[in-house]
């Protein structure tokens, strides 16, 4: 076929061609044969006709020689030609021959050359782009083979009779079966029973909708091992018509395992949610609870989750923050933070419990918060606790600021509406009142009153006992309280009902024994008074009770102290006279004297009596003043008062003998016409020293004070007693040692001289001269001996008073010149003047003259003897109007100040001691005569310029005594 | 011949012992106050002091506690003479360094036998 159309063209170019030769070639004969024509018409017509023949001859011989080798080699051209064209023709179809073989061959990576526009051109280039196409799908599919081959997940291509197609190596790597094993078997070979049925379901069910399903299944390995895999199926479409099935399956060892452990460890986290006692919520931003722990679920009932938190938690339509409440769930998406707080929750039931939440927020991976965890820990039974606490805490602040204002004053009105203010502050009350008991007018009057209760007040300054709210609680002692006193039927009239007063608590103020007032707090609105509050209030009502007591009491001690504050410093002056004379007095009868005399002034009383107890235990009488007691001595074992004190130790007394008869002593007293007594004892320790008796005409009973005061001065009394009985025993004691030791002493050192001395006059060693100066220090020493002694004497019985003071009118001027022949010789051997100056008005003095001659010899001599020859001495006798007063002055020695404190003491010398002969015991005896004239003697001296001694004797003293 | 120094404010005592020293060979220093004792004692440098030990200013037991306590001094045996018996009172001498304690009244017989013997013994 293609042979003939290849013969037809080239025929066709060989006829092309032969015309394209011939027909020029015919157009030049053309000419040629008309030149010819043209030349032989003209020989014709010039009967040139042989010409013509000849030239026509020659022509067509010629001509057609000619013509035989043109045409000759015309054809051949066109031969030529024609074969060439039709070998370009050829080219192309052999070209896409081999191409077609090569694709044939399965070789696709070739191209084609066109090699003319014709349409075989267009061909080649069809066929090109053909082999092109061919070429990039088989490489798609290649490559989709690959990938196939390359998959991880294992993949199988089933039939719709579920047997399997093909399989790819991940198939055969899973699960070890070959590809040859697995194609051809049904898909049921590859799972046990329990997994085939699930196979068929889930293919069955989606084989008839025509969906692609994912279902989770386990394959029996080649080895047996189940191997957990997800397998996406997909149907295999194929012109409308499903053919097989194509299933990817995905090894889900790892995520089987995965979720076995998310499924563990959320297991592991619901546990520790369930197990946590405190009810866990995760709330949404919309406040939706989204889960929630068993604790949660049995507070707050079953089906809370999905429900809104503040549904449940505030039995609220909106959540709580739109209250102005804190709410944690917003707190922790607006902030981001953890939020801790305390709420009041509704639990299941409508039991309303206090709960500790803690919220804080869950974030997913990018930070952000998608919910809330709340922590709900019910902490009712802490904050009961703490509310209690926190209750006990102000109350017991109240009390203690009350506390305070009782201890700051005194004063009833300022303490009561101080604590009025505090009541009304810590109670929250509108108003209050204080009304106190006039117990004589049976009222209660308001004392003070806050707020608003003024007005009420106002009309009811006064309320009859009994009557109305405050009077019924005054009777009763009962609190009363009322959260409406409108609708109170206990008080059908009250003052108080027109104040638009509604709730009120009236409590009494108790004293000790009896009720002293009425607390009343008032509220306008209605007002449920708890327990706690009447227990508080009660309370105040007790201790400001007390503190009324107090300020009454306070202010009857405050008037009995004004008038007994002058009573008591009159005491204590006189106490501490007492004590004082006692102290200073060494005469025991003055001793016993001042204090009789306070006693009596005292306790106003007509006569007191000192008896002083004897060995024996009976009382003899010491001192008395005002009555003699008709007796001066009692015995032991009788009823008198004294008697008994002494036995008792206990102060005794009569407040009227008329009346009073258990003594057989009170007819005595009656004699004397006494109607009252009061013995004290006088004790020091447990040792009774005597009875002080107060005795009256008139009958009294004696005062605690008065009684007090007398014990106190008897015991001081006591006191100076022994004291000065204990130091007169001792001073005698001291006085008989010092003379012991210091005679002994004094006595030792002339002693010296007449034993030493005369021995050696006996030994015969002294002779002549020498011998009659040893006699003479003997003789003086003897002498000094005998005026020691004799010096000693008298001092002993002065101090002892054993020797009686001889008193008799002193003649001063007499006694001063019988002192001065006294000392004449003395005198004139040191040439001293001696000047004597007596005043003449020597008006009685009366005194013991041998002891006062004694003092002015030894005060003169000693002037004598410290000074030297040719000195002055001055003796002067002076009268005042209480005192004699004698004074020695001269010129001599002096004494040094250190000595001047010394002097008097016996055997004291000073620093001029040892430039005279002295026995050092003369101004002690000069003392001694001084005080026994109860006068006193002053030594003032300087060194070497002289000395002057001052008496003081008081007049008549020695009378009184 | 051994020097005895005597102090005492007594003058008859200090004649007495004087006296009696002398017959015994001694040569014999007086003092009748106590204030320059130490100050004689140290000039006079006895062999053998007699001390009266109740004078006024300085006692005689302080001026023995001083020679005791002075190296150059503290050699010279001290006799002290006093009119106090008491026990105590010889045991404060004894203790200041008294080598012989003579109570008043004595005898001039004796002390000089004392003398004579601790000036002897030495």
């Amino acid at each position: 076929m293609f042979k003939i159309k290849l013969i037809y063209r080239f025929l066709l170019n060989f006829l092309i061609f032969s015309l394209a030769l011939v027909l020029p070639l015919s157009f030049s004969l053309r000419k040629d044969i008309k030149a010819v024509f043209t030349n032989m018409e003209a020989l014709m017509e010039n009967k040139r006709l042989d010409e013509a023949r000849v030239i026509e001859d020659e022509f067509f011989r010629e001509t057609f020689a000619h013509m035989m080798s043109i045409s000759f080699y015309a054809f051949f051209l066109a031969f030529v030609l024609a074969l060439f064209s039709s070998r370009r023709f050829l080219k192309p179809i052999r070209a896409l021959y081999t191409g077609a073989e090569a694709v044939k061959r399965g070789d696709l990576d070739m191209k084609i050359p066109v090699y003319s526009a014709d349409e075989l051109g267009e061909v080649t280039a069809i066929f090109n782009e053909m082999l092109a196409n061919l070429r990039a799908k088989t490489e798609e599919l290649q490559n989709k083979d690959t990938y196939v081959k390359t998959m991880m997940d294992a993949l199988w291509v089933v039939d719709n009779n579920d047997v399997v197609i093909d399989i790819n190596p991940a198939f055969t790597k899973m699960f070890g079966y070959d590809r040859d094993q697995a194609v051809g078997s049904s898909i049921y070979d590859f799972l046990d029973a329990e997994n085939a049925m699930i196979m068929k379901r889930e293919l069955g069910l989606k084989r008839r909708r025509g969906e692609h399903s994912t279902y989770e299944i386990n394959i029996t390995a080649k080895d047996g091992s189940q191997i957990p895999v997800l397998i996406t199926g997909a149907p295999i479409v194929r012109n409308g018509e499903v053919v097989g099935k194509i299933g990817i399956i995905k090894d889900f060892r790892e995520q089987a395992n995965l979720v076995k452990e998310l499924k563990g460890s959320r297991d592991y986290l619901e546990t520790v949610m369930n197990s946590i006692e405190d009810s866990i919520l995760i709330i949404n931003a919309d406040y939706r609870i989204l889960k929630a722990n068993v604790a949660a679920l049995e507070r707050y009932g079953e089906e809370i989750t999905g429900k809104k938190c503040y549904e449940i938690t505030q039995n609220s339509f909106r959540p709580c923050w739109m209250d102005g409440e804190d709410c944690p769930i917003q707190e922790v998406f607006t902030t981001g933070g953890t939020c801790k707080t305390i709420r009041e929750h509704y639990g299941e039931g409508g039991s309303k419990r206090y709960v500790e939440v803690i919220a804080s927020p869950i974030r997913d991976s990018e930070g952000r918060i998608i919910e809330a965890l709340k922590v709900i820990r019910d902490v009712t039974e802490r904050m009961v606790h703490l509310e209690e606490m926190e209750r006990r805490n102000r109350e017991l602040i109240l009390l203690n600021s009350i506390a305070s204002i009782i201890n700051k004053s005194l004063k009833a009105e300022e303490i009561f509406s101080s604590v009025l203010d505090r009541l009304i502050g810590a109670l929250d009350m509108d108003g209050g009142c204080v009304f106190t008991i006039d117990e004589d007018a049976r009222e209660l009057i308001c004392l003070c009153q806050s707020g608003v209760a003024e007005q009420c007040t106002a009309r009811a300054v006064k309320v009859k006992l009994g009557d109305d709210i405050p009077g019924r609680v005054a009777v009763t002692g009962e609190v009363m309280t009322s959260s409406n006193l409108d609708t109170d039927s206990r008080v059908p009239v009250s003052i108080f009902k027109d104040s638009k007063i509604k709730g009120y608590c009236c409590i009494p103020i108790r004293g000790k024994e009896r009720i002293l007032g009425v607390y009343c707090l008032f509220k306008f609105r209605e007002h449920f008074f708890t327990m706690e509050e009447e227990k508080i209030l009660l309370a105040v009502g007790e201790m400001t009770g007390l503190a009324l007591e107090n300020s009454r009491l306070y202010e009857e001690m405050k008037e009995m102290f004004v008038t007994q504050k002058g009573r008591r410093l009159q005491e204590q002056r006189d106490l501490l006279g007492l004590s004082s004379k006692l102290t200073s007095a060494n005469n025991i009868d003055e001793v016993v004297h001042s204090t009789a005399s306070l006693i009596k002034a005292y306790l106003s009383s007509d006569s007191v009596l000192f008896w002083g107890k004897r060995d024996d235990g009976s009382l003899a009488l010491v001192y008395s003043t005002g009555l003699e007691p008709p007796t001066r001595f009692i015995r032991a074992d009788t009823g008198s008062t004294e008697a008994q004190a002494a036995r008792m130790c206990e102060h005794v007394s009569i407040e009227d003998t008329d009346a009073d008869d258990r003594s057989p002593f009170t007819d005595d007293m009656k004699k004397m016409g006494i109607r009252s007594a009061l013995s004290m004892p006088v004790m020091v320790g447990e040792h009774i020293l005597g009875v002080f008796t107060s005795l009256s005409r008139t009958p009294r009973r004696y005062r605690d004070d008065e009684i007090h005061f007398l014990r106190i001065i008897s015991s001081i009394f006591g006191v100076a007693l022994e004291r000065s009985r204990l130091s007169e025993k001792h001073e005698l004691d001291r006085m008989k040692t010092d003379i012991i030791s210091s005679v002994s002493y004094e006595l030792r050192t002339p002693l010296s001289a007449i034993v030493g001395l005369t021995e050696m006059l006996i030994d015969g060693e002294i002779r002549g001269a020498r011998a009659e100066k040893y006699l003479k220090t003997v003789y003086a020493e003897g002498m000094r001996l005998s005026e020691l002694i004799s010096d000693l004497l008298s001092i002993s019985r002065l101090e002892s008073g054993e020797e009686p003071v001889r008193l008799s009118d002193i003649d001063f001027s007499e006694l001063v010149e019988s002192v001065e022949k006294t000392l004449d010789a003395d005198i004139r051997a040191k040439n001293i003047s001696l000047v004597t100056e007596v005043d003449p008005d020597t008006a009685g003095f009366r005194g013991d003259r041998e002891r006062l001659k004694q003092l002015l010899v030894n005060l003169v001599d000693n002037a004598v003897k410290y000074s030297d020859e040719g000195s002055y001495i001055n003796l002067k006798v002076r009268y005042s109007e209480e005192y004699v007063i004698l004074e020695v002055s001269d010129t001599g020695w002096g004494i040094s100040e250190r000595d001047i404190p010394n002097l008097g003491k016996r055997f004291y010398r000073g620093d001029h001691g040892r430039r005279t002969k002295g026995t050092g015991l003369g101004l002690a005896l000069c003392r001694e005569i001084v005080r026994i004239h109860l006068g006193s003697i002053e030594i003032k001296s300087v060194l070497n310029r002289g000395t002057t001694v001052i008496v003081t004797l008081p007049y008549r003293r020695l009378e009184d005594a | 011949m051994p020097k005895v120094m005597v102090i005492d404010d007594e003058p008859f005592i200090l004649m007495m012992i004087e006296d009696k020293l002398r017959r015994g060979g001694l040569d014999v220093v007086t003092l009748r106050e106590s204030k320059s004792a130490v100050e004689a004692i140290r000039r006079e440098k006895p062999d053998l002091i007699i001390l009266d030990w109740m004078m006024p200013e300085i006692s005689g037991i302080n001026i023995c506690r001083t020679i005791k306590t002075d190296p150059d001094l503290s050699r010279i045996p001290v006799f002290m003479l006093t009119a106090k018996g008491q026990e105590d009172d010889e045991k404060l001498g004894i203790s200041c360094g008294v080598d012989r304690y003579i109570t008043k009244p004595f005898s001039p017989r004796i002390l000089l036998e004392l003398v004579l013997e601790q000036l002897g013994s030495k």
